[in-house]
């Protein structure tokens, strides 16, 4: 409430004790009222600002509640797993097969990042090169087009991703490279589709931001557009680039239900591209169900390990924003 | 003005909070007519059926089906999560008898249906019987190849890496197949492990160079071919009279003797509405029939 005074002040104060002090002021009726519809807010108002204000403070309040509930909860369900295996054989174990006890979550640490890094490898330069398209080369007529394509491929629920990649995607790989079509393969192409609007859309607001001055300085100096693109606006908007790319790598180890649907879901690295695998992901929703005692822990125990990934990556953001302010 | 918004907006709140506590207590008093059951995506499709014939013939119940493996469903109907829990596979001793924080309990099987579990491959692939052995071979790892299997008839496989299909530990299917053709051989770790029945079945239907097991009520109309196991058809009649190997109940379980709605859903499943008609239609064979 204190807060409340201080963000409208002095005016509320006087409003707020209006009517035991009318008396006082009755004998100058008319300037009363002028200076009131001039300086003084009304109640309803300064009503309505408090209470605005105070809504916003609870939405900040549930995001950062919501974190710090999702954390304590994983990490006490899942910290007894550390204990009892031993964070290294957890962490570095070979074999993960926990109905028969083996606990070790390395070869899903291995295939995560083999998604991902197969993902960042084919979606980051198309992701990038559509940045550029719509923010340097595309006519207004192509943008409107392109953009809105772009911004679909962002709404379209996982789950299709991962429908279309199960019935149309995997029996095409199975029938040009043979296999059964569930492994890194299918999974990299899917993944590359899915991270494209998250680092497209940021990397066109960083080109965005690249002041007009730097593009006509570039041209003035008899650059072409090629050459101003790739000599002055990529490096200008290295940083929020390198963001982007971050954001989309959470995006790509963190999917799960498009992963899960082509993945094939078996508990080794695979011998090829071609061959099934697990995720850290993938594991918890294809164990849960069942999952009790120890392996249920151990669950918790992946999805600790995913949450010290994503915290890794938002640091590694902050990090690297920072950085490029002071250079900047 | 805006105090009359507040004012409105106060009502709302008031009215929108009412229907909410309104709508917990009608669902308070409704879940005594409402059944939830959980389990085995062998037995969902004839559940379901079964399901929506318990309400037709009672109107005013509820009751809600969802295949989610047998394990799930076992889990499930332990927790009191669900009412039912349906099964693919028998009870292992650990869950028959169960204490939690303090509280022992048992868990009631009933059967109400038979299956067999059927060898599947796509129908352009030549072999067309293989033995129990072979096929635990094929899906412990140690056959890799289709070259290296001869059927019954002395048709050689072509030469393609073998694409073993398997089902997820929550399976009662993999748990019975575990038990009836592997005997205690561990699967091949690096086959495709797929969440149902109806995925393993169309990935076999599209592949080629694949093998999986689904249960005999899910072969009949697909494009998918069942091979012959040491000799006999996967057929109901083989089953039926016990000449083929690979079978087994299928189960509803309840925590301790069921009760209400849910003891009446059991009677019905097993009542000759059902068993004659939902249980044969869905490819599986009445429990009354080939004894065990």
């Amino acid at each position: 409430m204190a807060n409340d005074a201080d963000l409208t002040g002095h005016d509320a104060a006087p409003e707020m004790c209006a009517d035991p002090s009318s008396a006082a002021a009755a004998p100058q009726p008319p300037k009363h009222s002028a200076r009131r519809a001039l300086t003084k807010i009304t109640r309803g108002t300064y009503l309505k600002e408090a209470a605005l204000k105070n809504l916003f403070l609870l939405c900040a309040f549930v995001a950062v509640a919501g974190v710090a509930l999702i954390f304590i909860f994983v990490g006490i369900k899942g910290w007894p797993i550390f204990g009892k295996v031993g964070i290294f054989d957890f962490l570095g174990g070979a074999t993960w097969f926990p109905t028969k006890g083996h606990f070790g979550i390395l070869p899903l640490i291995i295939n995560s990042l083999l998604a991902m890094t197969g993902a960042l490898v084919l979606g980051g330069p198309l992701a990038v090169g559509t940045a550029v398209f719509l923010s340097e080369v595309a006519s207004p007529r192509a943008r409107a087009l392109v953009r809105p394509a772009v911004e679909l491929l962002a709404g379209i629920p996982s789950v299709v991703y991962g429908f279309f990649g199960l019935v149309l995607l995997r029996p095409i790989i199975a029938d040009l490279f043979g296999g059964l079509g569930f492994g890194l393969l299918t999974v990299w192409l899917i993944l590359a589709v899915m991270i494209v609007p998250t680092i497209a859309t940021l990397t066109e607001d960083a080109l965005n931001s690249v002041p007009e001055g730097i593009r006509e300085a570039s041209y003035s100096m008899g650059a072409t557009k090629w050459q101003t693109i790739w000599r002055v606006l990529l490096p200008a908007a290295k940083i929020g680039i390198i963001d982007a790319i971050i954001l989309g790598m959470g995006r790509a180890i963190g999917e799960t239900m498009a992963v899960v649907m082509v993945a094939g879901n078996a508990s080794v690295i695979p011998a090829d591209v071609l061959k099934p695998f697990l995720t850290l992901t993938t594991v918890i929703v294809m164990d849960m169900p069942y999952a009790s005692g120890d392996h249920r822990t151990a669950l918790f125990g992946v999805a600790i390990i995913l949450f010290v990934i994503s915290m890794i990556f938002v640091a590694a953001i902050r990090v690297i924003s920072r950085f490029g302010k002071r250079v900047g | 003005m805006t105090s009359r918004r507040l004012r409105v907006l106060m009502i709302a709140v008031a009215v929108i909070g009412a229907v909410s506590l309104a709508g917990c207590a009608s669902s308070k008093i409704a879940s005594t007519t409402q059944l939830t059951v959980m389990g085995s995506t062998t037995l969902d499709p004839i559940t379901q059926v079964a399901a929506e014939e318990f309400m037709a013939a009672n109107p005013g119940t509820r009751v809600m089906v969802s295949g989610v493996g047998s394990s799930a469903g076992i889990e499930a109907v332990s927790k009191g999560t669900c009412e039912i829990g349906t099964s693919s596979r028998d009870l292992k001793p650990a869950e028959a008898t169960q204490t939690v924080e303090g509280v022992t309990f048992s868990l009631v099987d009933t059967k109400v249906a038979r299956d067999a579990i059927a060898v599947i491959v796509n129908p352009s692939n030549p072999i067309s019987s293989l033995t129990t052995s072979q096929v635990a071979d094929i899906f412990a790892g140690r056959i890799k190849n289709w070259s290296q299997v001869v059927d019954a008839d002395g048709v050689r496989g072509p030469d393609l890496a073998i694409g073993l299909v398997n089902r997820d530990e929550a399976s009662g299917t993999r748990e019975a197949f575990s038990k009836l053709v592997m005997k205690g051989i561990e699967f091949d770790p690096t086959a495709a492990v797929l969440p149902g029945t109806g995925q393993v079945r169309s990935v076999v239907a599209q592949s080629r160079i694949a093998i999986g097991y689904i249960s005999l009520g899910f072969v009949k109309g697909s494009p998918v071919k069942a091979l012959i196991i040491d000799g006999v058809t996967a057929t109901e009649d083989n089953v039926a009279n016990g000449t083929y190997p690979i079978k087994r109940n299928l189960h509803f379980i309840s925590k301790g003797a069921p009760q209400g709605l849910a003891k009446q859903f059991i009677e019905f499943m097993l009542s000759p509405q059902i068993q004659d008609n939902v249980v044969i239609d869905g490819g599986f064979l009445p429990i009354g029939v080939g004894g065990k």
